[in-house]
């Protein structure tokens, strides 16, 4: 019979029989929970921030749009498990393999897994809290928000045209606001998404109320009582009675960097998560860079957050995790929409370091749809579906497969081309 | 022949509709008799499927075992013998092999389509004349996983908790893995009685079947996923509002931990896990949801899988969530794939359980059993392993060394079966008693020719939930006795004279009283109520009893009458796709044949229908494989390699082949199924395994119309 279950293998070592995790959001919390379901007797300590950690972050925009009561989205956490929130870290002390936390007490861990997550940007210098201004990083952020849009007639600013800001401003659109969504790029999700795709994005906010203002950069609200304004970059300005800057995150990396662990972007870990500095200090999710990519979504976190549980478990100790093709999905209100590897890349850019790259691309101004595949040397490095995601699955596949394309790809976007 | 002016009213042989039929002589005809729709009962109101058309053929003493076999030595063939003699051989065997490695080294294999007093006939002989806890059957292949989760969820199993007809009624069905087109087709009326009243259908199956194609949504999850997509449309049910709160609140327990466990599946998680788009799963919940009735109905597709018994409870979970179920036209069922594969559930052959649907380990239904029965409940053995288990150990030490098989055929029909095939040949005394010299049969030591369905008298139990009656129509071949008059003779000389009647209206009496305040309860049921109302449904406690058409009305069967919502979580399947198997192979049924094919592969209409097996392809899979239309291609698996002919389709998935699994031989399907189980049901993982698939080496065409080599019907 083959039953595929947990071989009992020796331990990686011994002394990861201590874990101790830093940080309890969507990463952390699911290796805790996967960890102490393959081995119920490591030991696992979890110090979080946060008085209310373990949250599915994902679900936030659910929460702002009353989808979801921010009791709802918490994440299971098992028993037995030693959880200190409202505790930061302040210094990881490798030599003697011990963590110093905000009250002073100093933990030893076999194992370190940081789970740091990332936090949100500030594009302009914050010297003291302006009222009315959010962000919707965190579940105080959301209640916050909440609150303070209880008047169906305040007037949002939603400052930060990328995937967070969009959904945001359709969630606050639908609940009857004038919202203005200010973007500092040429086009929404300019980073992602190509002119046109931007365009047609933008049209769908219009449609569902939102005025949106491209190509200007938003500053600090100027501070006072009563309704404040946005400036733009334009010289024009917004009046705003909140404002939600959601302009991107960065890796939470301090206290990797302060131990002298190997950090660019996110704190760096080969495809055993572990750190290339220290075998015994793991990353994983939005605060982790793995070949070069901080992955910032959910998914990957988890499927980060499995493998790391599979290997310090001893369920599985060659797991690895080798990367993720994952596609962007922003799916609110009437907006479809899946964005994934080089999406900008331009019709006729036919040659990119000696490979040939061929761009597919179809747009029915009719619909609002807008489908393209960009691909080299016969393979699929990136895509934009917008509008009609009927072929998702079908260019999922051709994403993660390591198969060459037929020549003829229309299947990729029509599933009238039969779905190779 | 019993013979009325208007013809015998009965039932077909094959699927759990158990359609009403007359038979009426055909003295000119191929055939004795003759068969068409019964226009009165009310499942098929006169319709008959192609199968139940020719289900006569199978009385053509031609095509059938008309005496005992036996074979005097390995290696050598099986010969015809007496009665008297072959059924030494079963009882000298049976007492060595106990005498040698105790009572439990005896094992009995039954079957989902025995009638329900066989099937009670068969439990009681294991566990009486021959003591052993070695019994279970083929239903552990079948229904298991739905039967697990229902009992848990509702607190008692019937397929259906409402008639068949009420799909009719009802404003939404939503229906998993399940093609009803080409499995039940009479069953197909009610679907269009649904549509012409308006009703929606929403198919889940990762190939566009004949029943897909009538969907007015079809949803084509990765095989494997069910669970993942009923837990992502629960999430979307409970961010869009759809939950019925007031019926949670009222008629259920349990719904903050499967809330909590549904908020895991987020739209864009759920897509990238089952390949469903977002926006397709949020317009079933949609279409499912706002329906004011609607129904889950679950078949193999969904069920047949090592997390098969989660993947119903997650259906439940969302039938509950919406608040359908427990109320008119509303609720889960789960569609019955045997003829008797409810009532064989009820009565006994199972490895856990006793007769009335009783638990083995219940002190008091033991007690129950055991005074029906005239024994001590300490001479009662405990629950033995489940089907595949005692398959897979057959033949070595600890596991069963003499088997009595009874109405199945898991040479073909189990999962890995060429490892069950030889198991089977290592064993010291193989037993069949079947109609038809079945593949299993072939291996056997003694072959025991039984009567079919027209030659006697029993009960059955459809997916329904309704007991209905098969009447003798026709005296069976000369050297062929009943399954009743076999056990009962088996019985005799173990040294049990007493309790193994062969009269099934005898052994229907001693069931009712046995099932007598179990879960399925039959006290009220009498052949004479059956003929007159066509059909009665269990639960039905006394003679004044109308019998339960509609279950869960007022509460479900459980301690506190309140339906248990069970978090699940979804996991991936027992054998993910790798790049040596990077397909996934999904096996299931076609409309001309049924089951293991032992039967139907003896019909010749269902063999011009359907000759032989065939490999489902994607053209784009075909194609990147150097695969042609018709041409036969390898299937393996980690477990073997079957031959079929490619038969390329733009209605499968491109990342999944089909086979269907009636056929013996290189074309068996089940050579490479996974016999991977579910930790609850020991049900097999037989809808999913990852295979590889190739053009045979020397590519040959050959002449249209002439079976290949690989799929010919096995010489009779």
């Amino acid at each position: 019979m083959e039953v595929p279950v947990g071989r009992p293998v020796a331990r990686e070592d011994g002394a990861a029989r201590r874990v101790l995790v830093v940080g309890c959001g969507m990463a952390g919390a699911r290796f805790v929970t996967r960890l102490a379901a393959l081995s119920p007797d490591v030991r696992i300590t979890v110090l979080d921030g946060e008085d209310r950690p373990a949250y599915n972050r994902t679900l936030l925009t659910g929460v702002l749009a009353g989808h979801h009561r921010p009791d709802d989205i918490a994440l299971p956490l098992p028993p037995g498990i030693d959880l200190r929130t409202g505790v930061r870290v302040v210094a990881v002390r490798r030599a003697t393999r011990t963590v110093v936390d905000s009250t002073g007490f100093e933990h030893p861990y076999g194992a370190l897994v940081l789970a740091t997550g990332s936090r949100p940007h500030h594009p302009w210098p914050r010297t003291r809290p302006t009222p009315g201004e959010h962000h919707l990083h965190t579940l105080d952020d959301c209640r916050h928000l909440t609150t303070d849009r209880a008047d169906a007639r305040t007037r949002a600013v939603v400052v930060g045209g990328g995937l967070l800001g969009v959904e945001t401003a359709l969630t606050l659109a639908a609940r009857t606001h004038p919202v203005t969504l200010v973007h500092r790029g040429p086009h929404l999700l300019h980073r992602r998404l190509d002119g046109r795709a931007g365009a047609l994005l933008r049209g769908v906010l219009e449609d569902a109320g939102v005025t949106v203002r491209t190509g200007t950069p938003a500053t600090a609200p100027a501070r006072g009582p009563g309704p404040s304004r946005v400036p733009l970059g334009d010289g024009d300005s917004v009046a705003a009675d909140l404002v939600v800057v959601a302009c991107g995150t960065r890796p939470r990396v301090e206290l990797a960097r302060a131990a002298g662990l190997p950090v660019a972007a996110g704190v760096v870990v080969d495809d055993t998560l572990a750190s290339v500095g220290d075998p015994s200090v793991y990353a994983v999710g939005d605060c982790a860079e793995h070949r070069g990519v901080v992955h910032d979504t959910a998914v990957p976190a988890w499927q980060q957050a499995e493998v790391l549980a599979a290997r310090l478990s001893g369920h599985d100790p060659h797991a690895r995790f080798t990367g993720a093709r994952t596609l962007t999905r922003l799916i609110a209100g009437d907006v479809d929409l899946a964005v994934f590897g080089e999406a900008t890349t331009g019709i006729g850019t036919v040659h990119r370091g000696g490979a040939r790259t061929d761009v597919l691309s179809v747009l029915d101004d009719r619909r609002r749809v807008y489908k393209k595949i960009v691909t080299r040397d016969d393979h699929v490095v990136g895509g934009i579906l917008l509008g009609d995601l009927s072929t998702v699955d079908t260019v999922r596949r051709a994403y993660e497969s390591t198969r060459r394309l037929p020549p003829d790809r229309l299947h990729l976007v029509s599933a009238l081309g039969g779905d190779g | 022949m019993t013979e009325r002016a208007d013809g015998v009213r009965t039932h077909c042989p094959y699927c759990a509709l158990q359609c009403g039929t007359v038979l009426r002589p055909d003295r000119g005809g191929p055939a004795p008799l003759a068969v068409s729709g019964w226009p009165e009962f009310p499942v098929n109101r006169g319709a008959l499927c192609g199968k139940g058309q020719h289900a006569v053929d199978l009385l053509d003493p031609a095509g059938r075992l008309a005496t005992p076999l036996v074979r005097d030595g390995r290696g050598t063939p099986l010969r015809p013998a007496g009665w008297d003699e072959a059924l030494r051989r079963v009882v000298e065997g049976v007492r060595a092999t106990q005498t040698a490695h105790g009572r439990d080294a005896v094992g009995v294999f039954g079957g989902g389509g025995l009638t329900n007093e066989k099937a009670y006939l068969l439990g009681k002989f294991a566990r009486v004349a021959l003591r052993t806890s070695a019994i279970d059957y083929n239903g552990r292949f079948c229904m298991s996983s739905a039967a697990a989760a229902v009992n848990r969820a509702f607190g008692l199993d019937r397929g259906l908790p409402f008639p068949l007809a009420d799909i009719a009624g009802t404003d939404c069905v939503l229906l998993v893995g399940a093609n009803p087109a080409d499995t039940m087709p009479p069953a197909l009326r009610d679907f269009t009685r649904l549509a012409e009243r308006g009703g929606r259908l929403i198919v889940v199956d990762p190939r566009r079947t004949r029943t897909a194609a009538r969907a007015d949504l079809h949803l084509r999850p990765l095989p494997g996923t069910d669970l993942a997509l009923a837990l992502g449309m629960l999430h979307i049910a409970l961010a869009e509002g759809h939950v019925d709160e007031d019926f949670v609140a009222a008629r259920t327990t349990g719904f903050e931990a499967v809330r909590a466990t549904a908020m895991e599946y987020w739209p864009a998680r759920v897509e990238g896990l089952t390949g469903v788009p977002a926006h397709q799963i949020r317009d079933a919940v949609r279409m499912f949801a706002q329906a004011p009735t609607g129904m889950v109905l679950t078949a193999r597709g969904s069920e047949q899988h090592s997390k098969g018994t989660d993947t119903v409870h997650g259906w439940i979970n969302l039938c509950l969530a919406l608040g359908k179920a427990g109320r008119p036209y509303s609720g889960y069922g789960c569609l019955t794939g045997q003829g008797n594969g409810q009532g064989g559930r009820e009565h006994g052959q199972k490895a856990d359980q006793l007769p009335g649907y009783r638990s083995l380990t219940d002190p008091e239904a033991r007690a129950h059993i055991a005074r029906v029965w005239g024994i001590d409940p300490g001479e009662l053995p405990g629950p033995g392993t489940s089907a595949y288990e005692m398959l897979d150990t057959a033949g070595t030490p600890g596991g069963v060394r003499a088997l009595l098989v009874m109405g199945s055929n898991p040479v073909v029909s189990a999962p890995h079966a060429g490892h069950v095939e030889r198991r089977l040949r290592a064993l010291d005394l193989l037993v069949v008693a079947d109609v038809v010299r079945s593949e299993t049969a072939e291996l056997a030591d003694v072959v025991l020719p039984s009567a079919q369905w027209a030659e006697e008298t029993g009960t059955l139990t459809n997916l329904e939930g309704r007991v209905i009656l098969r009447h003798k129509a026709v005296e069976p071949p000369a050297q062929v006795r009943t399954d009743l008059e076999i056990l009962s003779a088996l019985a005799a000389r173990l040294g049990r004279t007493e309790g193994f009647p062969a009269d099934p209206r005898l052994v229907f009496e001693e069931l009712r009283a046995a099932s007598t305040g179990g879960r399925a309860d039959y006290a009220g049921i009498s052949y004479e109520r059956i003929s007159a109302e066509k059909g009665v449904f269990w639960p039905c406690p006394a003679d004044e009893h109308p019998g339960t058409p509609r279950l869960f009305l007022d509460s479900f069967a459980t301690p506190d009458g309140r339906a248990r919502m069970v978090p699940v979580h979804h996991r991936p399947t027992a054998e993910p796709t790798d790049e040596r198997y990077p397909l996934n192979l999904v096996t299931g049924r076609v409309l001309a044949h049924y089951q293991s094919g032992a039967q139907t592969r003896r019909v010749a209409a269902a063999r011009a229908a359907a000759p032989e097996p065939y490999v489902e392809i994607h053209p784009a899979t075909a194609d990147r494989l150097g695969v042609a239309e018709g041409e036969p291609v390898t299937v393996t698996s980690r477990r073997g390699t079957v031959v079929a002919p490619a038969r390329l389709t733009t209605d499968i998935r491109p990342d999944v082949v089909f086979m269907p699994f009636h056929w013996s031989g290189p074309g068996r399907v089940n050579t490479v199924t996974n016999p991977a189980l579910d930790p609850v049901s020991r049900m097999p993982e037989f809808k999913v395994c990852a295979v590889h698939v190739a053009p045979v080496a020397a590519p040959r065409s050959r002449p249209p119309g002439r079976p290949c080599a690989a799929t010919a019907v096995q010489a009779l």
